[in-house]
């Protein structure tokens, strides 16, 4: 547990649908459906392991609620309507979801639109357009950097169907692009998941915010110069942050590295919920501090609480220019905080779930 | 037939010929000897060989995939080979301190000159923030950027290259 004023902002979030019938039916949609499986149980302690079937479930709006607001002390949290169609009949998560949350949550939730860009700029701008009218407070655009089955690749640099895009973005009020990379969404080419391209929408687009997600996972140096250089790149610690419980000495190299280059601002907590159950990543980044061999080797101040506080929260409100001390008056007598205080403590990991699915919590599970 | 420690050593040369694949995107090609990937090599006097090869990192998905392959490929063709069993060691923590040194400080030199080059310095975000209140090169290319697409359609293209 860490002090319950730090105002924890999930950068990523999702409710993915992870069942069989939602696959297309190709190699890659597979990869990554195990490749979900494989970080959820290889990555976290037993007491955060779900029975398979249960996990590669279709998770709903109210699964995200129940295990962000009430299983940890995250107090918003992002959302992203993804549009992987060649992976997913749905695109993994669907609209429907994300403006349910939007609906339902309005205090709780930063919405990214997804908008697939293999289908021309033409469908892309009548997407986002009527997209928009659903959710005008949209604060961002989610992408991602290839498709499969055929394969091909989008590049965030193309100044004739990136931006455009961007363009539309900013008009409509859109803070913030986050992009896949690092992470091959199953057995596909490389070369689009690497972080060369964020250089030049970054220039171009010097008043919205690129968010590297994944950041570290691969092309670690380049995606610290990129944090370095341009005041509008962010690194998204999506996945990377469960580092911080599976393997800090990894955890370590990776944040002296964004911390150089980056420093403290420039990095987002972000725990991909309910991909990781967030509130292990919330109570390791806070307990997290440099290593004396990496602060002697880059010259690096430890790290403060309130550079902590910074990490988990204040950066992205920051980047999207949200005012913490409004969001605190939002929750603080919404349903969800109520039954929180009602509750006295966090539930515990993923109760919610196994209550609904009926399945036992694991022996070893004690609260957190 | 080849001795083992002949067919081993041979092994080793040709896995020098592997580049790992991130390296090749980010366009600093280093083989995954150099890199300390390949952890072990052996083989029997019958020829039967078994290589173990770890990943930068632990989310790689290329290395079961992709590297494994090009091993594979490499290994089988060696003479003396019989048989190769290839495995991949998920307990292996990499750092750069596994590289060949000479090939990291050829890399850090690399990456010093582009720095130099590009004038990368950390946190160089903080001085380009304080400097945005002035018209900037951002805004030019911005306008750049929209005078040739704007061209392209005026020619009769769509601006659209999907």
């Amino acid at each position: 547990m860490i002090p319950d004023d730090v105002f924890v902002i999930d950068a990523i979030t999702h409710t993915y649908n992870l069942q069989r019938s939602n696959m297309q039916d190709n190699i890659f949609a597979e990869g990554l459906r195990s490749l979900f499986w494989r970080f959820a149980t290889g990555w976290q302690t037993e007491e955060h392991h779900l029975p398979q079937e249960v996990y590669e479930d279709d998770w709903t709006p109210e699964m995200l609620v129940e295990v962000a607001f009430l299983e940890s002390q995250t107090k918003m949290a992002a959302t992203h309507n993804l549009v992987l169609y060649s992976w997913f009949h749905d695109g993994l998560v669907s609209f429907e979801k994300v403006a349910e949350l939007a609906e339902k949550w309005p205090t709780r939730f930063f919405i990214y639109l997804g908008i697939d860009p293999f289908t021309g700029v033409k469908s892309c701008l009548e997407d986002l357009r009527i997209q928009l009218e659903a959710i005008p407070d949209a604060v961002g655009l989610k992408f991602y950097p290839d498709r499969v089955d055929p394969l091909g690749r989008f590049r965030m640099d193309d100044p004739y169907l990136a931006f455009p895009l961007f363009e539309a973005a900013e008009e409509a009020g859109i803070r913030t692009i986050a992009v896949h990379k690092a992470i091959p969404n199953g057995p596909v080419p490389i070369e689009p998941y690497s972080v060369g391209d964020i250089d030049a929408a970054a220039a171009t687009f010097p008043d919205l915010n690129f968010e590297i997600v994944h950041a570290g996972m691969a092309f670690l140096e380049e995606t610290a110069m990129a944090v370095g250089r341009f005041p509008n790149v962010y690194a998204n610690l999506e996945i990377t942050g469960q580092y911080a419980v599976h393997m800090p000495d990894w955890f370590d190299e990776i944040m002296s590295m964004l911390l150089f280059w980056g420093g403290p601002e420039k990095i987002l907590h972000s725990t991909g919920n309910l991909l990781f159950h967030p509130q292990q990543q919330i109570d390791a980044i806070w307990n997290y501090q440099v290593s004396q061999a990496n602060q002697d080797k880059y010259q690096l101040s430890p790290l403060t609480e309130e550079d902590r506080r910074l990490i988990l929260g204040g950066n992205y409100a920051r980047m999207v220019g949200f005012d913490i001390e409004e969001g605190r008056r939002g929750i603080e007598n919404d349903e969800l905080s109520q039954r929180l205080r009602a509750n006295g403590e966090l539930r515990p990991p993923y109760s919610h779930w196994r209550e609904r699915a009926g399945v036992p919590a694991p022996a070893s599970a004690s609260g957190t | 037939m080849a001795s083992s420690d002949a067919i081993v050593a041979s092994v080793r040369k040709e896995l020098d010929a592997i580049y790992d694949p991130c390296s090749l995107s980010a366009a600093m090609p280093v083989s995954i000897v150099d890199l300390g990937l390949v952890r072990s090599v052996t083989a029997d006097e019958e020829g039967n060989v078994e290589v173990t090869v770890g990943a930068t990192s632990p989310g790689c998905v290329l290395c079961p995939t992709v590297m494994w392959r090009g091993v594979q490929e490499v290994v089988t063709k060696v003479d003396g080979v019989r048989s190769a069993n290839l495995r991949v060691d998920t307990d292996f923590f990499w750092t750069p301190a596994a590289m060949n040194q000479d090939v990291r400080a050829a890399l850090d030199a690399r990456r010093a000159e582009v720095a130099e080059r590009d004038r990368y310095r950390p946190q160089e975000w903080r001085r380009v923030a304080a400097e945005r209140a002035t018209a900037t090169n951002t805004d030019k290319n911005h306008r750049a950027v929209k005078a040739i697409r704007d061209a392209r359609v005026e020619a009769g293209g769509s601006g659209d290259d999907s």
